[in-house]
């Protein structure tokens, strides 16, 4: 079953000389499940590529499919609900709530989505990422590992459709980069999710079912 | 929206610094209104106490004719009744004025002593508390508290009241010879003064009922004293009062009965002027109270006003993450102004709470000790009304300013957000 249906979608940047191609008609399909890597250099748009996928960002033209629904015709509230429901986010930079602790940031989403957070699912979540004994922390008293591993339970909470991890080991030392990787990997597994994770380090990239090349918007090998 | 509470609640702890200054800003702005507006209120009702050193303010005097022959100007027991059926009035006191010249240890007096109604009499607020049960044979004096004014050293003609200047003139207990009229024949007897008023008068006050026992007496079946004579001599068979009290029901019903009394003919006297001209002075001091406190209430939202924008420009990160996570665009507009909201109701329930401690130590009691007013002045009043306003008012002015950070947190972009 496919998960993702992109087709011609195209984001451009700006307008007349000053105009920047995000992606240029990249159209691809990934299936429920899967875990893709995308690579590229900055710059490249793989970034673009996960925001307008994930409904962040809208593409200027074509059309994009999640979990069978056209979000290129969702208004903004609707694009809100989508987000909290089908998609997982990991960023880089952990984008933690810094007020809430661990267990409150894990549990946002569902509250987002008006609902009352599974208590026993939340708290396999943790244990499989290690986060036990950190629940009652906040964010800035935790290494940048653990708050990675929490964003990362964070996006899993809402079980969403797809997760997608923008360079989640990007501000990490190689071991506890591996170490989330392996984590990620393995919780997506675990719960049978589908995850699209940009990432720099080869063979991290390796690891994944599938790897899609982008360079200057366009996908050179999938 | 349970979230919504916490995450504001979780904000203004950890922010612990600057919700207590912007809070401390509100508080400040609060009690300035709320306190110069009280006093604004507390000094309207002194003032109007004070135009009422001769009397209540809802007091009109009748002035009758108490000489010559028009009997129809002269104010008899008929006319009283007649006075009592005129709408609005809740009370008809007749008065006899006798003008007397006493004498006090060596000062010489010039009192006027005005034989009032006992219901009326029981009104006035006394100095001491009464002793034993009132004479029934003669009548005692209730002496108003400045009548030491008019009381002079037959030598160095100096009043009482400047020799006496670092005392309190209590004469209760004492006898005081008083001579009926001022020539030189007119009869003459000692009176006890029985009481000292409580609130400022120059006038000598006693039961009417006694006073025309006594005049009677004193008269000794000749002419009575005060009484106006017809062709032949003779009193009237009836008493002709010097003037009538007529209380009316409210301030609002004064000028229609002094209307009213004029047109029947009679000169009125009413402290209802006095009270306009209170009133208007009153309302513009008001005016410029309000207008200070107005300023720095001013002053205290721009500083919710700049707290909830730099709120929002510190959390942009926070609003882009809440947006990502895809919070309704709604919702976290209700986040930011329930938290300027809180702010301002926050502010303002501390800021009344403090008011109340202002002006009851600050100013009621302090201020009054040191411009030396009676004890008991109260030189502002907060009403509950007042109290309820300012805590309202307080909370929709958080919000207020919190409206605009907190419109465009909701429509900021979410990659925007995330990625400034």
């Amino acid at each position: 079953m496919d998960i993702v249906t992109m087709e011609n979608v195209t984001k451009v940047y700006g307008e007349n000389e000053t105009r920047v191609w995000g992606l240029h008609d990249v159209s691809l399909t990934i299936k429920q499940g899967e875990i893709v890597s995308v690579v590229g250099a900055s710059g490249s748009g793989k970034s673009t590529l996960l925001h307008v996928m994930g409904g962040v960002d809208t593409p200027t033209s074509g059309k994009i499919v999640v979990d069978g629904k056209d979000i290129t015709k969702l208004n903004d509230e609707q694009m809100a609900v989508f987000r909290r429901r089908k998609i997982g986010f990991v960023f880089q930079a952990y984008h933690l709530i810094p007020v809430l602790s661990v267990e409150e940031n894990i549990t946002m989403p569902i509250l987002l989505d008006h609902r009352k957070p599974d208590k026993e699912y939340v708290e396999h979540i943790m244990e499989m990422l290690g986060l036990q004994d950190r629940r009652k922390h906040l964010p800035n008293q935790l290494s940048g590992g653990q708050q990675q591993r929490t964003a990362i339970a964070r996006a899993l909470a809402n079980q969403p459709s797809l997760i997608l991890a923008d360079e989640p080991t990007g501000a990490l030392d190689s071991k506890n980069g591996n170490e989330v990787i392996a984590l990620l990997q393995n919780s997506v597994k675990q719960l049978n999710q589908t995850l699209v994770l940009i990432t720099h380090n080869i063979d991290l990239a390796r690891e994944a079912d599938r790897i899609i090349k982008i360079a200057d918007g366009e996908i050179v090998e999938a | 929206m349970g979230w919504i509470w916490h995450l504001c609640y979780a904000n203004m702890k950890q922010r612990g610094i600057r919700t207590g200054l912007t809070v401390l800003g509100v508080v400040i702005g609060i009690i300035s209104i709320v306190s110069l507006l009280a006093i604004g209120l507390g000094v309207k009702d002194e003032m109007l106490n004070m135009a009422g050193v001769e009397g209540n303010v809802t007091e009109i005097r009748v002035l009758g004719v108490t000489d010559g022959n028009r009997k129809d100007r002269m104010l008899t027991d008929r006319k009283l009744q007649a006075f009592a059926e005129l709408e609005g009035v809740v009370g008809v006191y007749p008065v006899i004025t006798i003008d007397t010249i006493i004498e006090y240890e060596n000062y010489t007096g010039w009192w006027s002593i005005e034989g009032v109604p006992k219901e009326y009499l029981e009104g006035i607020p006394v100095k001491n508390e009464p002793q034993g049960e009132a004479s029934q044979r003669k009548p005692e004096l209730l002496v108003g508290n400045q009548s030491a004014y008019f009381m002079y050293n037959e030598v160095t003609d100096v009043s009482y009241a400047e020799t006496h200047e670092d005392e309190e003139w209590d004469f209760t207990g004492d006898t005081v010879q008083v001579q009926l009229g001022w020539e030189p024949d007119s009869p003459s007897g000692r009176l006890t003064i029985a009481n000292m008023t409580d609130k400022d008068s120059y006038y000598v006050y006693c039961d009417i009922d006694l006073l025309k026992q006594y005049l009677r007496q004193m008269a000794d079946g000749g002419a009575i004293h005060g009484q106006p004579v017809n062709e032949n001599g003779e009193n009237y068979n009836e008493w002709i009062y010097t003037s009538v009290i007529i209380d009316a029901e409210s301030i609002d019903q004064v000028d229609g009965l002094v209307k009213d009394l004029q047109d029947m003919g009679y000169q009125v006297e009413s402290n209802k002027e006095m009270v306009d001209y209170v009133q208007k002075t009153v309302k513009v001091l008001q005016i410029i109270l309000g207008g200070i406190g107005m300023i720095a209430l001013i002053v205290a939202v721009i500083g919710i006003g700049n707290t909830m924008t730099t709120a929002v420009y510190d959390r942009i990160n926070e609003i882009g993450i809440l947006k990502v996570l895809g919070t309704d665009p709604e919702e976290l507009l209700y986040l930011f102004l329930l938290e300027s909201g809180i702010l301002g109701g926050l502010g303002g329930l501390i800021g009344i709470l403090i008011s109340y401690g202002v002006t009851e130590l600050g100013i009621n009691i302090l201020a009054v000790k040191l411009m030396e007013l009676p004890k008991d002045t109260n030189l502002a009043i907060i009403p509950w009304w007042l109290a309820v306003a300012a805590f309202l008012f307080a909370i929709v002015l958080g919000i207020l300013a919190g409206f605009f950070p907190a419109r465009w947190a909701s429509k900021l972009r979410p990659i925007d957000a995330v990625q400034k």
